[in-house]
């Protein structure tokens, strides 16, 4: 049975496409009962986030299970198929699980190595799982993509080294204080990635924000938004000695801290380090500052070098994390090859079986009941030794990819197709 | 004396501290928390273990651990794993534990090749010798610990300075956990050091008749004394902190390690007992 994938992610859609393909609780619940209802599809799992939607899928058929998940997704999301057709991208069996392992693995993402995705794939299959709507070849399949994640996250550094200006400096404010709760942080100006960094701040546990920009209604409503304390623009200087992390991202002409100024107010903050990260063009800090013991300053340019230095380590790694990648889907392959002698080998143990029961039917009369209990047990047993052995190479050969000729020799040997035997 | 008594507490620990080195540098290579947390519990089964074992050799033998190099050093490396799980846990930084690992692991190899004193002369038989002794261990190993974290200090701070930090800086602690660590540890040794000053004193007057004999052994762990001490009143009184702190803990370790080599190896000192 060919596994499907139907898919849409942030390399093939904009966001306005993407958004009208999500998949919430209520609509996945909706694909879930049509899924349940059609006999072209046996198992799916959905798995949607900002950045991708794709449905994996176990149909009897690849062209016509494709060409329903595509009637589902209009009939679900509502949109002519013609506008999303483009968009979609459409795989099956080895490609569509090695797309599956490598989203697992953080490789397909938008930001290489993220590792969201994984707890997004967990989840997307949890959620499937619990609304019934996989079986036994998607959750062995889920399992070892999950187990193929873990492997590439903790056997590479994949997902080492920030990957943004903003977590760059998070990163670099965590190796210097201990405890970012603790730490008040002031954010001069409204830039972009300055609120960006205050908001990761924010997120990594400050909670003391303190805002200053020169308009003060951008200032109120980035105060508001922060959660922050809106200080004065014109004494912002004022509140050197209290904080530990200054943000300035504000577009001046003349710096906004001097050697002077700081000097000043680190007489009164003691001897804590202090970490300025200058985001500002033209910069807002004296560079001479950073000449001070305690002090450390990065500008853009030194955390955009952070960032692009992680980021081709991170595609250094990707190679390492392509070969775990092929290892996990020759494991899995194997397994779903091994998996295509189950018919057959079943039907050759019913085959067994009647011939058996047939013969003690037979020895029937002419036994008594211990005789005849004696006689069930020994044939029953003679039927699994003699499977024993055929089962376990049927299922070497099928591993090696010679399952079809094994089956039509096994098939014609026991006269599997031959309705007179019956 | 049951030969396993007597190994178990040095050779028989070896492999121990062998695994936690290897679990804590797996760790640390991999930036990996499972595996610190694995290193952790190997550590701290590792330092009761050879505590309980070291306690039993010395009540098998009925004397008191440490009399000789070698017990000196086993003790050290037991001081050294306790002093830093203690640190671990309180800060809740566990990139040092490769280097402390590493240390107690030399030391217990070092000290399992001296081997224990099985015959023990009889002027160190008494209460207050083994526990004289113990707490200058205990001193000296916090103060190694110190020194090792002080520079651990100066290595991480010279990495943010440089602007473009390597792969060490995700896996050393945050500069104030480095500075935090340095400062408990050097505020243990120095406690302890008091304690084993006071206690040696007692037992100096017991044996030589005299509490202070310019002895060399006695004047370097006072000059120890000292620095550390007067490095204590310079965080306390000067807000001294950080690289300042680390550069002074630095200097009065290498000092004392140059002040014990010149005193202990040139002059004669009244604490050989052997």
């Amino acid at each position: 049975m060919p596994i499907l994938l139907l898919g849409q992610n942030h390399r093939t859609a904009p966001v306005e496409l993407r958004e009208r393909l999500a998949f919430d609780e209520e609509k996945t619940s909706v694909l879930a009962k049509c899924l349940k209802q059609d006999p072209t599809i046996s198992e799916a799992v959905v798995v949607s986030t900002c950045n991708r939607m794709e449905i994996y899928a176990v149909a009897d058929d690849a062209e016509r299970g494709v060409a329903r998940l595509e009637e589902l997704l209009e009939q679900v999301h509502e949109v002519p198929l013609e506008r999303i057709a483009g968009s979609l991208y459409r795989e099956t069996d080895d490609e569509a699980l090695r797309h599956l392992f490598r989203v697992a693995s953080g490789l397909d993402s938008m930001v290489l190595g993220e590792g969201q995705i994984l707890s997004q794939v967990k989840a997307g299959y949890a959620s499937s799982r619990d609304l019934g709507l996989t079986r036994e070849i998607l959750h062995r399949t889920f399992n070892q993509a999950t187990a193929c994640g873990k492997k590439v996250r903790t056997d590479t550094k994949i997902g080492e080294g920030a990957v943004s200006v903003a977590f760059a400096a998070v990163e670099l404010a965590k190796k210097i204080f201990q405890d970012l709760t603790k730490e008040k942080v002031l954010l001069i100006g409204a830039g972009a990635t300055g609120t960006k960094v205050a908001h990761h701040l924010k997120v990594f546990g400050v909670e003391d924000v303190l805002v200053s920009n020169r308009t003060l209604e951008r200032g109120r409503s980035l105060a508001d938004c922060l959660g922050a304390t809106l200080v004065p623009w014109e004494n912002y200087g004022a509140y050197l000695n209290e904080v530990a992390i200054v943000v300035t991202a504000a577009s001046v002409q003349r710096p906004l801290f001097t050697m002077e100024t700081v000097q000043r107010a680190l007489e009164g903050r003691g001897r804590r380090p202090l970490f300025l990260i200058d985001l500002g063009v033209p910069r807002n800090i004296d560079p001479a500052i950073s000449k001070k013991a305690g002090i450390f300053l990065y500008n853009v340019d030194h955390l955009e070098g952070i960032v692009a230095e992680s980021s081709a380590k991170r595609r250094g790694e990707a190679e390492k994390a392509e070969e775990i990648i092929d290892e996990q889907l020759c494991q899995l392959l194997e397994w779903l090859a091994s998996r295509s002698m189950t018919p057959t080998l079943k039907q050759l143990r019913q085959r067994l079986e009647e011939i058996r029961a047939n013969e003690v039917a037979l020895a029937r009369n002419r036994l008594d009941e211990k005789s005849l209990a004696e006689l069930e047990r020994v044939s029953h047993r003679i039927v699994n030794k003699i499977l024993h052995t055929p089962t376990v190479r049927m299922k070497d050969q099928a591993a090696k990819g010679e399952g079809a000729s094994i089956i039509q020799h096994v098939r014609h040997l026991f006269g599997l197709d031959d309705k007179s035997l019956r | 004396m049951g030969s396993i008594v007597v190994a178990i507490p040095f050779w028989g620990m070896v492999p121990v501290y062998g695994l936690a080195f290897l679990l804590y540098a797996w760790a640390f290579a991999k930036n990996d928390p499972a595996t610190y947390r694995w290193g952790r519990v190997v550590l701290a089964l590792a330092a009761f273990a050879h505590l309980f074992t070291l306690l039993n050799f010395g009540r098998v033998r009925g004397e008191w651990p440490p009399v000789s190099g070698g017990e000196s050093l086993v003790i050290l490396a037991n001081s050294i794993s306790f002093i830093y799980l203690y640190l671990e846990f309180r800060s809740n930084a566990h990139g040092l534990g490769i280097f402390a690992t590493f240390i107690a692991l030399c030391f217990q190899i070092v000290g399992s090749i001296i081997g224990p004193a099985l015959k023990v002369p009889e002027i160190l038989r008494g209460v207050g010798f083994g526990p004289h002794v113990a707490f200058n261990i205990t001193a000296f190993a916090s103060l190694t610990i110190a020194a090792a974290t002080a520079l651990t200090y100066v290595l991480q701070y010279r990495q943010l300075r440089s602007l473009r930090p390597g792969p060490l800086l995700s896996r050393l602690p945050s500069l104030e956990q480095l500075d935090h660590m340095s400062h408990r540890s050097t505020l243990m040794g120095w406690v302890f050091l008091s304690m084993g000053l006071v206690l040696g004193a007692k037992l100096a007057e017991q044996v030589w008749g005299k509490a202070w004999q310019w002895d060399p052994k006695q004047c370097t762990t006072l000059l120890t004394w000292m620095i550390f001490g007067f490095a204590l009143f310079l965080r306390r009184f000067r807000a001294w902190q950080g690289g300042k702190m680390a550069a002074v803990t630095i200097i009065g370790f290498l000092s004392i390690i140059l002040a014990f080599v010149l005193f202990n190896g040139l002059m004669p000192s009244a604490h050989h007992f052997t």
